[in-house]
């Protein structure tokens, strides 16, 4: 006969091993974003992080988005929403006002550049320019093939970026073995924040998995507090993955970050 | 597929050999139901065979959401919500998650939801067990945007209903004997459902998506896929979606052997299983398994952005 006791357990350990699962990924994660700070320290240390605003270069550097747009079908106005699909980076170069004066920043070919976009300009950029626009695009978004269109989200002068590169006489360039970064987002914050994120939720998510197992396992097994903590470890178990896959989304480099969005007729 | 239909269906059925599958969620439900009101059932064989009944269940899902069973379209509906208690998700989440990403492993420029690449630890048996802790989540939000944009009329009704039922009926039971449903129905249900997610990287790791003819692995075994309903036979599915699961035998000795990688005919998923996943630590190094299919014969395949249109408008039809 298979009890209640021997069930609790077996429903127990399904519980953490899938909770731990999760949190490993988590400290995966950690390690990850440890590994870009680290990146950006060496190159602050070796003089190859250069920061200023945007000088020269029209644009400086430039994020292609390719995206297709489905007409929304829900009821309400109008609306289109876009998913993003191959997206390649472009350093164009240009000159950075540094505090250690002007920097030159050499152009830097598609598979060897990196460009982290503010949010802010991602949605400037994904902005539908005019109704004409939204309508024509309407109509090819509400038939089967979907409305294609490329996003191109651009460094521009005037811009504060932080640029990681090896300095040449050419300017600063890539170096052989990572690209070119010019990034809108501060690095170091950045990665701090995102630190912060996933310790944040490895802990809390540890103390949550502790709470409800003790709960469950309140004498007497199968009370009331027991059952309580029962019903709790079942909305973890249900909670802790799309979590996680929630705070996997959020720690993606800048670069990474879907740009995504819809449109809505005015 | 049509013809066959034709020849094989009653008045029921498009093709009488789906009594088995009626068989297996029927089974399904006696088991579970034994459990939860007899207390005598609550043993390692019924749990066992009510675990093993729910990944079928999950399987007959898959089979009823390509071409539905029933010879009535309300009949084929009123299926989906049986099948959705079963698996504790909405049975027509299948639509876009399977039919429409997954065959072409392709979100409108983005991967498969359930691509392998989704898991990443160096000891590969964690791959699978976290495997569906990611997929799980990617494929309901997937199935959320998708459900905004689909042309299906009544798709955002039909899929509310099979979680109504699926997760109402669930909750109705554990109201009335809370620690019985986490157990004995809770358990198995999800068994069934993570297990059919799992399937993804059983069948897809370490084979080359991008080609025609090696983007699958295959178990073959005879009694296997006798209880499996020939789901074993993933390529030949893949390539021709619109096959009953009768007919996938014979298709993959005519159309897919001679142009795939021997090691992509598995005879045995448990003897595959034991020596990818318990004597291997590491992940198996990826392989060109592609190869095998330059310089075969051709054959008429579709390209796989018609066969994806054409499983969107059997999606929006359904």
């Amino acid at each position: 006969m298979l009890t209640r006791e021997i069930m609790g357990l077996l429903a127990l350990g399904v519980l953490w091993v899938n909770g731990l699962l999760v949190l490993a990924v988590a400290l995966k994660q950690l390690r990850a974003v440890i590994d870009v700070r680290a990146r950006f320290r060496r190159a602050r240390e070796e003089r190859r992080l250069s920061s200023g605003v945007v000088a020269e270069g029209e644009p400086f550097a430039v994020r292609h988005v390719a995206q297709l747009g489905r007409a929304i079908t829900t009821r309400g106005p109008a609306r289109i929403l876009f998913t993003d699909g191959p997206q390649s980076f472009e350093v164009l170069g240009g000159v950075l006002e540094t505090p250690e004066g002007p920097v030159r920043v050499a152009p830097a070919p598609p598979g060897l550049s990196e460009v982290w976009i503010a949010p802010e300009r991602a949605a400037e950029a994904h902005a539908c320019p005019s109704a004409e626009v939204f309508d024509e695009a309407f109509g090819e978004a509400s038939k089967y093939k979907g409305y294609r269109r490329e996003v191109l989200v651009s460094v521009r002068a005037g811009d504060r970026v932080w640029v990681v590169g090896d300095r040449g006489e050419q300017g600063v360039v890539p170096r052989e073995d990572e690209p070119l970064l010019v990034s809108m987002v501060e690095p170091f914050g950045w990665t701090a924040q995102k630190a912060r994120l996933l310790v944040g939720f490895v802990v809390l998510s540890l103390v949550g998995l502790v709470g409800v197992s003790a709960l469950a396992l309140w004498s007497p097994w199968f009370g009331t507090i027991s059952t309580i903590g029962g019903a709790l470890c079942v909305a973890y178990f249900l909670a802790i993955q799309p979590l996680g896959t929630a705070v996997r989304d959020a720690v993606r480099t800048p670069a990474r970050q879907p740009i995504g969005g819809s449109w809505r007729r005015a | 597929m049509g013809a066959r239909a034709k020849d094989r269906g009653d008045w029921l059925l498009h093709d009488v050999a789906d009594y088995r599958q009626i068989g297996i969620v029927s089974l399904y439900w006696v088991l579970l139901f034994s459990m939860y009101f007899v207390e005598e059932c609550r043993n390692v064989v019924f749990f066992a065979g009510a675990c093993y009944l729910s990944f079928l269940n999950a399987v007959v899902i898959h089979n009823h959401l390509h071409k539905g069973m029933f010879k009535s379209r309300p009949l084929n509906r009123i299926f989906r919500g049986v099948l959705s208690f079963g698996a504790l998700y909405p049975a027509s989440a299948n639509l876009a998650s399977h039919n429409i990403v997954h065959h072409h492993f392709d979100d409108d420029g983005k991967p498969d939801w359930a691509a392998p690449d989704n898991v990443s630890f160096s000891w590969h048996l964690l791959n699978l067990l976290h495997f569906p802790n990611v997929v799980g989540p990617n494929t309901f939000n997937g199935v959320s945007r998708w459900a905004q944009t689909t042309r299906q009329q009544d798709f955002r009704r039909q899929y509310l209903l099979e979680q109504l039922f699926a997760f109402g009926l669930t909750g109705v039971l554990f109201v009335f004997d809370f620690w019985t449903t986490l157990f004995f129905i809770l358990l198995p249900q999800l068994w069934g459902a993570r297990g059919i997610l799992r399937i993804n990287l059983i069948q897809h790791d370490g084979c080359d998506v991008t080609s025609e003819w090696n983007h699958s692995r295959n178990f073959v075994g005879k009694w296997f896929n006798w209880v499996m309903c020939n789901n074993g036979y993933h390529t030949i599915h893949h390539n021709r979606a619109g096959l009953h699961w009768s007919a996938l035998a014979e298709a993959h000795e005519r159309e897919c052997v001679s142009r795939m990688d021997p090691s992509l005919d598995e005879p045995s998923m448990v003897l595959y299983l034991l020596r990818t996943f318990v004597f291997h630590f590491r992940r198996p190094a990826q392989r060109d398994v592609a190869a095998a299919e330059v310089g075969a014969d051709r054959i008429e395949l579709a390209d796989r952005a018609v066969r994806r249109a054409e499983a969107e408008a059997e999606a929006v039809a359904s």
